[in-house]
């Protein structure tokens, strides 16, 4: 029934230092998505509880563009599209670019229904107590929002760091990248893309370790 | 601009039925595998548990290329010959399948302890009570997300053009590169799974609003 | 009819219950009452088998619970179905009434009688409604339970305890949950059927109602039954320091309460 099955170790183990290089640039890049989209959400995040249709209206319509888009799509439109527009971007930076809107708009999202789930008593008390909006916002409402939404964050910074193995089709030396070209030169396809998965898992294992460590910290914050 | 849509829009329409069948192939078949496992993982045997579980976790961990390649590498080994068209929808049932086992466990998990208390204090067994008591209250539950993941099967669709199925987004590129003019295209691309994942949306809107009040 | 002999359980490292003795006759009504956390909730658990005792046995009408004596008298495990079916000749209301929100008043009632013992369709809605009827109900019998108050509800959840035909009732603060204006059409159902000679066991913190209904009271606290006997002499007994305690608890605040509406009229 089966033909070549068996899983050639010794190629494995001969292979993986060369997944290290992919892996690196795995983890760079991701974290550099990370950085962008965090912040990029939190600002569209806040623009779609605004009251003013000047902020909500745009952050409703990027969000509601990113998300019901595949992201490859977008890497195809940055990396192909922009330069006819006379923007060009390198690989990687047209990686960090998808991986951030993409990942922020559903970052935006989270912060969104945080803010909204802190801000119905909490707002009321703290006018009560004298604060103008923006500053309720800012010292009470925002670090509330933030430690509640981690949990969810969390599990996108997760699917961010999948979504960057995309960026092998723009040649963007990460794992992925360097997953396919060992299977070309070695013929042991199978092998070589089941332990890629697993070094994935690892480094999704790592992110919601160090996620965690943070809920953790910020757990005094949340009521 | 006009010309360029006329002469390609018909031919990434094409396009799109394909990724429609694909989609809702992969999510019907999904659907099946999810509500088996779903139910199995809370009410298996421990072994039975584990290896859902793990198998779970494995399917969701890993990126979807990288399970797109190891199905497509693995079913030759297996001795079996199929198009890519199969091998992507057999990935991506496998794919959504995990996602939807986890929906309908934490739906079945969610329904208060009491209403098993109930059951079990009439009489009914363990089985009677799920099927009876438990899994009609679990169906409102699990649906509002879902339909929130038949969207997400729609988008992961485009990344099967990789190993080289012939759907949207692989027509799109081919377009493109003949045309040179990416931008348009891709972008109609865009607009067309927005469309596809908006109704979806609304769908899920709709379906939602009708089972809120039953719970 | 029970009977309860060195019942023993633990959460864990929580001892819940020690040592509990005691008896229930035909007919009886046996109320319990203690402070909250005293086991009171998992005693009567364990009188259904919701709850597996760690030691201990539990004799319904002369049949322990849980286990059977095979030929060489030794104890196997019931099956899961036995022990179903011992379950269905005791009926159980519970504090959150536990209806299935899923299913009509009429089915809730029916379901049981209808899928476990397979009694069909007619007979089974026919007996529902008689049931229904006698708690003033079988007008909302098409209707579903999140349509109902919570005191229509709990004599909903009565009467698909009953429907089972059990020969006892067990009911967990059945009246906890509730407005207090809603109180009373519940014990008005529970009072009936004690007259009619259920054999009950009732976890409860109304006393007046204790005072009515109750052939015998226990006093349970920290998983032991404290003092029993009749009634009159639990309420006002003046020996036991922890019982005292607790009784003051509600009876003062009852009074004072009552006090308090009366001068605000």
């Amino acid at each position: 029934m089966v033909s070549e099955y068996y899983f050639d170790y010794r190629l494995i183990i001969r292979v993986l230092p060369l997944f290290i290089t992919g892996l690196k640039m795995t983890v760079i890049l991701s974290a550099c998505g990370i950085l962008v989209a965090l912040p990029l959400g939190l600002f569209v995040g806040l623009g779609r509880v605004s009251k003013y249709r000047f902020f909500n209206l745009p952050a409703s319509i990027f969000m509601q563009s990113m998300r019901n888009t595949p992201s490859l799509i977008k890497v195809y439109l940055v990396y192909f599209g922009l330069p006819y527009l006379g923007i060009s971007f390198s690989a990687f930076i047209c990686g960090v670019i998808v991986l951030s809107i993409h990942t922020g708009s559903f970052m935006a999202e989270i912060f969104r229904a945080s803010i909204e789930s802190v801000s119905i008593r909490q707002m009321e008390a703290s006018r009560a107590l004298g604060f103008g909006d923006w500053h309720a916002m800012r010292f009470i409402i925002l670090p509330q929002a933030i430690a509640r939404a981690i949990p969810a964050l969390g599990n996108e910074i997760v699917q961010l760091i999948k979504n960057s193995s995309i960026l092998a089709v723009i040649s963007v030396e990460e794992l992925t990248y360097s997953a396919i070209g060992v299977a070309e030169q070695t013929g042991a396809t199978y092998e070589v893309f089941t332990v890629i998965g697993f070094i994935y898992l690892f480094v999704n294992l790592i992110a919601s370790l160090i996620i965690e460590f943070f809920e953790r910290k910020l757990r005094v914050v949340t009521v | 601009m006009l010309e360029l849509l006329t002469n390609n829009l018909p031919y990434m329409l094409k396009a799109t039925i394909a990724t429609i069948y694909l989609s809702s192939g992969s999510i019907c078949c999904g659907l099946l595998i999810a509500t088996f496992f779903g139910v199995l993982s809370v009410y298996g045997a421990r072994t039975v548990r584990v290896l859902i579980r793990a198998y779970v976790y494995y399917v969701r961990g890993v990126p979807e290329l990288v399970l797109f390649f190891v199905v497509f590498y693995l079913i030759p080994l297996l001795g079996i010959q199929t198009s890519k068209f199969v091998a992507a929808f057999i990935t991506l049932s496998v794919w959504t399948s995990s996602f939807m086992t986890e929906i309908i466990r934490g739906a079945i998990l969610s329904i208060p302890k009491g209403q098993t208390e109930a059951a079990r204090s009439l009489g009914f067994t363990s089985r009677k009570s799920a099927q009876h008591i438990i899994l009609p209250q679990t169906v409102t539950r699990a649906i509002p997300p879902l339909i929130n993941e038949f969207a997400k099967v729609i988008k992961t669709t485009s990344v099967a053009s990789i190993i080289g199925v012939w759907e949207l987004t692989y027509a799109a590129k081919e377009i493109s590169e003949i045309t040179y003019r990416p931008l348009e295209i891709y972008g109609v691309a865009a607009v067309v799974y927005f469309i596809l994942s908006y109704l979806v949306f609304i769908l899920g809107e709709k379906t939602a609003r009708r089972f809120a009040y039953k719970a | 009819m029970i009977k309860v002999i060195n019942l023993n359980k633990s959460f864990g490292n929580l001892h819940i219950l020690k040592d509990i003795n005691f008896e229930v006759k035909p007919q009886e009504k046996v109320v319990i009452i203690g402070p909250s956390g005293s086991g009171k909730s998992t005693l009567l658990k364990c009188l259904h088998f919701l709850e597996e005792p760690d030691t201990g046995e539990i004799y319904i009408d002369g049949k322990l619970l849980g286990h059977k004596l095979t030929q060489n008298g030794r104890k196997k495990k019931m099956s899961k179905s036995e022990i179903a079916e011992m379950r269905s000749k005791i009926g159980m209301v519970f504090q959150s009434f536990n209806l299935f929100p899923h299913k009509t008043v009429l089915d809730n009632v029916t379901l049981a009688p209808r899928k476990v013992l397979r009694i069909p369709k007619e007979e089974a809605n026919k007996v529902a409604l008689d049931l229904l009827k006698k708690v003033g109900l079988e007008n909302r019998a098409k209707q579903f339970p999140g349509m109902l108050s919570g005191g229509e509800q709990q004599r909903v959840a009565i009467s698909r305890a009953l429907a089972m035909g059990p020969k006892i009732m067990l009911f967990d603060e059945v009246t906890s949950a509730l407005d207090p204006e809603l109180t009373g059409e519940v014990l008005a159902v529970m009072r009936r059927l004690a007259q009619e000679g259920m054999t009950m066991v009732i976890v409860s913190h109304e006393m007046d109602f204790a005072l009515e209904v109750a052939d015998r009271m226990l006093f349970v606290d920290e998983g032991r039954i404290v003092v029993e006997g009749k009634p009159e002499e639990i309420l006002r007994q003046k020996k036991n320091e922890r019982l005292r305690n607790f009784l003051d608890r509600f009876v003062t605040g009852k009074e004072k309460f009552l006090s308090l509406v009366s001068k605000s009229k």
